[in-house]
């Protein structure tokens, strides 16, 4: 069999309870496997879900994974166990140093994450706010005298003996890992450096080495709450998350594969398990899908994307422009506050495990927040819960085929869903039950389509520029209601939407990126010398300095530094502005006045898109305090196939059966397809379900789909 | 448009509008005089579809104004918020945010049109308006509101208005809310409903008025281009969903959305609270003699008593009466009757109407009774007095209305709705900045108080701010970028917590070191209704929040001290610890801090009040107590104290464990204790009607009832009814 088909690629996808494999042969032919995390060894997991992928291919992989692996060019991970750890707050013990009178902080924890990520009616509800469990109890934080400011003076001398008495302590508590965070270490680190000098002295006379994490280090970002979050999840989650990952690759490695696991990063970057700032990776898992768009963008000439991802309790929505994704430097995660580069993904809680309940006061409908999640599922689950969600609404419009869900292996109870919809509902409302079910249907289409439309209207895009690709088990079920009425150029999902994210995971290049804090004012009216000033002694330099760590990491990986794209960024504001706008810069480095005016144009040009005319605010001069730095080589990746288009009448065997569907007030009779049953060329129209075993996709009654030479299947 | 033709619907002016809706409310006790809210209800997943587009569409734009915005009170703190309102100035939907300006902002609206507007200045497509002035409607001038009418096909069909709080409106020194101010002009620039653009462009010459009359006019000017930006984007977000919804379905959905909601309310009302009279009352103080102010008579301090009553009707309305109240003074504390309600939105959102329905309907089962003529809360002179820092007195009464609501709530078995505020202190400054530019400067800290306990559990720690459900302190480096200062202290305090069974949350104390301040003058700020007296807040036996104390360090020799490593301050701790500090002096306010000038490396120091307990403190369960412990959110001496808990350290395990044997002692002791400590009632009043026949009361106290008895016969008569006083009794 391996001589027939080499395989280039295997790239996993580990969540909370399922790891996917895609694993992709020269050809770019794929197939995914699937099986359990195990959390407390994922090399386990990571193994049988390769042995699960090459069963689909006749393969024995344990008997020929020495044969297979040698061949294997990249091994990637991705995946959500440093956030599982994070959630079960099963990390190691961390000890925190910090500026003397900020030790609470993960108590106050800035006020704003008692409700951050909160749903309206619970962000309004005071009731319902409240703190989280501190990741490091209060006792292991420790205050240390000393103060730099803002232009990078030392106000405060560091007391070093306080610095001294807070590492023994902590050591004394046997921490496994001390983080310093000071404020304004950005601009300048000397105090953190000084307390590392000191702990290291002080460990190596007791004879017992942590390590010990600087802030400036691993995350030279302005503002302290969401850097030190930042660089306690590093020590917390994320390094003993890398032991996780060495145990893979030396899995591999015994078998025979030859280069350095890969991991992917949460800004969609590519890179060994050795890199330092290992936290990138903690938020991985979701952003898949992007890097799959990205690649089917580059493949396909196709440069604009929305990328939709619904699942079962939430709707993710994120853009691709020029193919390339658009990064956010603050995120919430899990109700904490983090300054981790991440591709930009606007989630809202729009799932098919989403409760539908009516309230009793006002008899409205209300969908969410909460949702029936995989345990105990839907009431058609029959796993205990009664009150009706989303899919269960689908499932008695006939949208759901009670027999096909996961290919059969669940058996959905369509009365049981029916009557507690009556139950619940309809009957407190007084309608019947399938016009309540569609209109449920629509509702959560609703939201999501406005969601659609926000993520791009709050960027000044407008859908006619962009084309929309769904993905995620749930998405096809929902596309031709969310989609409908906005002007996108092309709509289109695939059959493998399920394991798309594993696929983009396949599909990334070997990419870091890099972020420092910069104080560049350019007051109205700067003469060209004081901009050439600004741009040689700030913001050349600031890139030089990026550059030069970004050389010395790829150095460290092996890496070719001489074939890397390097891209320069820079964060630009108006004077006084609290938030900014990411520049990709036209210009490598400021060696003119005009190379500074470029600079701003861009920014200027990119602003007044996105916001009215009326916004721009030349006289307050521009700020840029942050610039940013990418380097990346390509890597192999899956390829993928062009077919040959064949008729538009889908072979009979595509067709499965017919059967009732409600949609719109009326009862029709839908035609079902087998999803890996059409080919390219084919059309169906709709009123008709297209059912795959881990996906089904709805064509109300005037809707068309058609399969393309990629396997794509544009709806329209 | 012809003169004579109104821009409203079909041909009426915006007055005729205006008063057939008010005529219909009269008549009908409905809003537009709906009968029954039948398109929502005819097709209810419509109505949703309807409501969320225009709620999504206003959120979008509440983020675009924080994209553009220059104030870190924007980004860091978010106070700011959106909303749509009919063409009569009606709320409907309103974004997350800030939630005290439901209804003002949709005032402002109204006073143009009772002003003729339409006729006298010109309402058009494109017509940017500006107002700050709490006389026409607001709580205070830091508050902007950016109006812009939505026209279609030539008819105006609704209002959007974006409403954010600026740091700098050119107030009398020292900060945007000025309690220096005791005059109109100390409050700064007032824009009262003032045409600032047209054709969505900002008039030049409105912005040369902001770059002369401000300190900080880029700040204020990216605001404006914030909001406007804002505005219009939603704008453009409603006529589409007039396209694809259709006209009359808009008008009328936006009118029935108002009466639903108010019969939601009313529903709401019945179903969580008891009806009857409930009644409390705060003394609100104020210290005036050392206030720098030109205007002679305002330099004096006194009291005023603020009674609230509450009337919970069986018919499911709120009806707020404050008969009793003392007089107005020259100080910037005087709300106008406008602000009122603005207190009253972000109370009832955050208790009752917090699924995002909150519109107009919210407030019109709610009534607050005219005050008094010429007390503190309607003061006949309104137009001269300064009401530049009306929040002291509002927060203080607000709060104590969610008690009250609470105190309903538990009684009809919604004990986890229960909880309360506290009002909050600050400084503010004035001076030469870290950048050499003279300005005010206010620092954030309304994300610092611990919320009330609820009937379940203990109040969350910090966060807890009547006016924003959103609090957020933001960071220090952001700030320290805006001030020119170095916060050394974000600890929780102990001493801050409301005691009881459940305790409120811990406030966070905060300390401010000035830094690169070449020339400076401050002062308190927000929160000075009440230093020296401190109101009953807590609930059922629980105890109000610790004393707010406000200190400023002065070091001694500040390079002395750090080259020679020497501690600094960083937490209070017990106030009478804190003022035994070695290395410098302490002055300390029991009161708001008064205006003072202010040197380079002093350090200004809050130690906030949190909100009320729940129950009997000495029945608090010992688990959460060793929980705080271990947190190092409480002590020993707070646990043996307050709570007669019995607890010890164990060194090895660095935990604590309760000794139950011990707890038990003490708490039986100590009802013992109070048991030969207490009087019967009627030995009680006997002794205290005593002191006030020989006038024995405090005579700022003596004052305040003066005050209260000569503007209400009513407070009169129950107050010599219930000491049996004679009829001839004055203070």
């Amino acid at each position: 069999m391996t001589a027939r088909r080499q395989v280039q690629i295997i790239a996993s996808d580990a969540g909370g309870t399922m790891t996917d494999m895609m694993i992709v042969d020269t050809q770019g032919n794929f197939t995914i496997g699937k099986a359990s995390t195990t959390p407390k060894d994922q090399s386990l997991g990571f193994w049988e879900s390769l042995a699960d992928g090459f069963e689909y291919w006749g393969v024995d992989f344990n008997k020929e994974a020495k044969t297979i692996l040698p061949g294997v060019e990249a091994a990637v991970y991705s995946g959500t166990s440093m956030m599982n750890a994070l959630i079960t707050e099963t990390g190691r013990k961390v000890g925190v140093i910090t500026t003397r009178g900020d030790e609470d902080v993960f108590l106050h924890e800035r006020s704003a994450q008692k409700w951050k990520g909160y749903a309206y009616q619970d962000l309004l509800h005071h009731v319902t706010h409240h703190g989280n469990n501190p990741l490091v109890p209060r006792r292991l934080v420790k205050g240390v005298e000393g103060r730099i400011d803002m232009f990078t003076t030392e106000v405060i001398p560091l007391y070093e003996d306080m610095a001294r008495g807070a590492v023994e302590e902590l050591l004394d508590e046997k921490v496994d890992a001390i983080v310093v965070c000071f404020l304004h270490s950005f601009v300048n680190p000397a105090h953190e450096l000084k307390v590392e000098q000191i702990a290291t002295e002080i460990m190596e006379k007791r004879g017992r080495k942590v390590p010990v994490y600087l802030s400036h280090r691993l995350c030279p970002i302005m503002r302290e709450v969401g850097r030190l979050n930042t660089v306690v999840l590093h020590a917390y989650v994320a390094e003993p998350g890398r032991e996780q990952l060495f145990k893979i690759e030396e899995r591999l490695k015994a078998s025979g594969y030859r280069h350095p696991l890969q991991i992917v990063l949460a800004h969609g970057g590519l890179t060994d398990i050795r890199y330092p700032r290992l936290y990138e990776a903690s938020f991985s898992g979701p952003i898949g899908g992007l890097l799959g768009t990205c690649y089917l963008s580059q493949s396909m000439g196709i440069d604009n994307w929305v990328c939709t991802d619904m699942g079962g309790t939430s709707f993710d929505v994120g853009l691709i422009r020029g193919g390339q994704p658009l990064i956010e430097r603050e995120v919430v995660i899990n109700r904490r506050i983090y300054n981790i580069p991440t591709l930009q993904m606007d989630t809202i809680g729009a799932g098919t495990g989403m409760y539908i309940t009516i309230d009793p006061i006002t008899k409205r409908v209300s969908i969410g927040p909460e949702s029936a999640g995989a345990d105990p599922g839907p009431v058609c689950y029959e796993m205990g819960n009664e009150t009706p969600t989303v899919m269960d609404c689908a499932l008695i419009m006939g949208i759901l085929n009670p027999d096909n869900y996961l290919g059969g292996k669940k058996k959905l109870n369509t009365k049981k869903a029916l009557d507690a919809i009556k139950e619940k509902c309809t009957d407190i409302l007084g309608v019947d039950p399938y016009y309540f079910a569609d209109g449920v249907y629509k509702l959560i289409n609703s939201r999501m389509k406005e969601h659609i439309r926000s993520v791009l209207h709050a960027r000044g895009f407008s859908p006619a520029s962009y084309h929309l690709l769904c993905y995620g088990g749930a998405g096809p079920m929902h596309l031709a209601g969310y989609c409908e009425g906005l002007p996108f150029r092309g709509v289109a999902t695939m059959p493998w939407a399920a394991g798309f994210s594993s696929f983009g995971c396949a599909a990334v290049d070997i990419s870091h990126r890099y972020q420092k804090s910069v104080p560049v004012l350019i007051p109205a009216g700067a003469d060209a010398s004081y901009k050439l000033l600004m741009g040689q002694f700030l913001v050349n330099v600031g890139w030089d300095e990026l550059e030069k760590q970004a050389a010395s990491d790829f150095a460290a990986e092996g890496l070719p530094w001489e074939q890397a794209k390097v891209q320069q960024i820079a964060y630009v504001r108006y004077g006084g502005q609290m938030e900014d706008l990411e520049v990709v810069s036209p210009v490598s480095r400021i060696n003119s006045p005009e190379d500074m005016d470029t600079l701003l144009a861009a920014f200027e040009k990119l602003y007044e898109k996105i916001y009215a005319g009326v916004a721009k605010h030349q006289r307050a001069g521009f700020q840029i305090m942050e610039l940013g730095l990418t380097a990346s080589v390509p890597k192999v990746k899956p390829k993928l196939v062009r077919h040959t288009l064949e008729g538009k009448t889908p072979h009979k065997d595509a067709v499965k059966d017919e059967r009732n569907v409600y949609y719109e007030g009326e009862w029709s009779r839908a035609k079902i397809y087998d999803m890996d049953r059409l080919r390219p060329g084919n059309e169906v129209n709709g009123v008709a379900v297209i059912e795959a075993p881990a996906t089904t996709l709805f064509l109300p009654p005037g809707r068309r789909i058609r399969m393309d030479e990629w396997l794509l299947m544009w709806l329209t | 448009m012809a003169r004579g033709r109104g821009i409203g619907d079909r041909g009426k002016t915006l007055k005729q509008m205006l008063e057939d809706n008010r005529r219909l409310l009269r008549e009908s006790g409905r809003y537009a005089g709906i009968t029954k809210p039948h398109i929502l209800k005819d097709d209810p997943i419509k109505a949703e579809l309807f409501h969320s587009r225009i709620m999504s569409s206003l959120i979008a734009g509440r983020e675009t104004c924080k994209q553009v915005s220059g104030s870190p009170y924007v980004r860091e703190v978010a106070e700011l918020c959106m909303g749509l309102y009919t063409p009569e100035g009606d709320a409907v939907v309103q974004s997350t945010g800030i939630q005290v300006h439901v209804r003002l902002m949709g005032d402002n609206v109204t006073w143009m049109i009772e002003n003729n507007y339409e006729e006298d200045v010109g309402i058009q497509d494109g017509d940017l308006f500006l107002s700050n002035d709490p006389v026409i409607a607001g709580v205070h001038a830091a508050d902007n509101y950016d109006i812009l009418p939505i026209f279609w096909k030539g008819e105006l069909v609704a209002w959007v208005c974006t409403v954010i709080m600026e740091m700098d409106i050119g107030a009398v020194s020292p900060g945007c809310m000025p309690c220096t101010a005791v005059e109109r002009a100390g409050d700064g620039l007032k824009f009262d409903c003032e045409k600032i653009g047209s054709n969505d462009k900002i008039r030049r010459d409105f912005e040369v008025r902001i770059e002369m009359g401000l300190d900080l006019p880029d700040l204020f000017l990216l605001d404006r281009k914030g909001a406007v930006a804002a505005n219009i984007r939603v704008r453009e977000d409603i006529k589409e969903i007039i396209r694809e919804f259709g006209l009359g379905y808009f008008k009328k959905a936006t009118r029935e959305l108002i009466e639903e909601e108010r019969l939601n309310q009313i529903a709401r009302i019945k179903q969580r609270t008891i009806p009857g009279r409930y009644r409390d009352i705060i003394p609100f103080e104020i210290y005036m003699s050392t206030i720098p102010a030109s205007w002679l008579p305002s330099r004096k301090d006194m009291i005023r008593l603020i009674p609230m009553q509450m009337d919970i009707l069986p018919e499911g309305r709120l009806v707020i009466d404050f008969d009793g109240i003392g007089e107005w003074g020259w100080h910037a504390y005087n709300p106008t009757t406008k602000a009122l309600w603005g207190g009253l939105s972000i109370a009832v959102v955050q208790t009752l109407s917090y699924d995002g329905r909150a519109n107009l309907g919210s407030l019109l089962p709610c009534d607050i009774k005219t005050p008094p003529v010429d007390s503190l809360f309607n003061p006949s002179q309104i137009k001269k007095l300064a009401t530049g820092n009306p929040w002291p007195s509002m927060i203080d009464v607000f709060s104590l209305w969610c008690g009250m609501l609470g105190t309903s709530f538990y009684m009809r078995g919604f004990r986890e709705e229960t909880f309360n505020y506290v009002s909050g202190s600050g400084w503010q400054l004035a001076g030469y900045d870290q950048f050499g530019n003279k300005r005010p400067m206010l620092a954030g800290g309304p994300g610092t108080f611990g919320a009330g306990a609820t009937g379940v559990c203990d109040g969350v720690d910090t966060g807890g701010w009547l006016a924003t459900p959103e609090t957020d302190v933001g960071n220090w480096e952001v700030w320290e970028l805006f001030m020119p200062e170095m916060y050394m202290s974000r600890m929780l305090s102990p001493y801050s917590v409301g005691y009881g069974r459940y305790r409120s949350g811990i406030s966070m104390g905060t300390m401010d070191m000035l830094h690169r301040l070449t020339l400076g003058i401050t002062s308190g700020a927000i929160g000075a209704a009440h230093d020296r007296i401190i109101p009953n807040i807590g609930l059922f036996g629980g105890y109000p929040g610790g004393k707010r104390n406000s200190f400023l360090v002065r070091y001694r020799n500040f390079q002395d001290l750090v080259n020679n490593r020497l501690p600094l301050v960083h937490e209070v701790g017990h106030p009478k610890e804190f003022l035994s500090y070695p290395h410098g002096e302490i002055m300390y306010f029991d009161y708001m801090p008064p205006c003072m000038e202010v040197f380079d490396k002093d350090v200004y120091v809050v130690d906030n009040s949190s909100a009320g307990g729940l129950g009997d403190p000495i029945e608090r369960e010992p688990a959460l107590q060793k929980t705080d412990l271990d947190n190092g959110l409480t002590n020993e001496e707070i646990s043996r104290n307050m709570y007669c808990i019995a607890v010890h350290y164990d060194e090895k395990a660095k935990e604590w464990s309760v000794d139950d044997g011990e707890t038990r002692k003490l708490r039986a002791a100590k009802r013992k204790e109070r048991l030969s400590r207490g009087v019967p009632v009627e030995q009680y009043w006997r002794q205290a009607r005593q002191l006030i026949l020989d006038k024995k009361l405090d005579p700022l106290l003596q004052e305040a009832y003066r005050s209260s008895m000569k503007l209400s016969q009513g407070f009169t008569r129950d107050y010599k009814d219930f000491w049996g006083l004679p009829d001839d009794f004055a203070f």
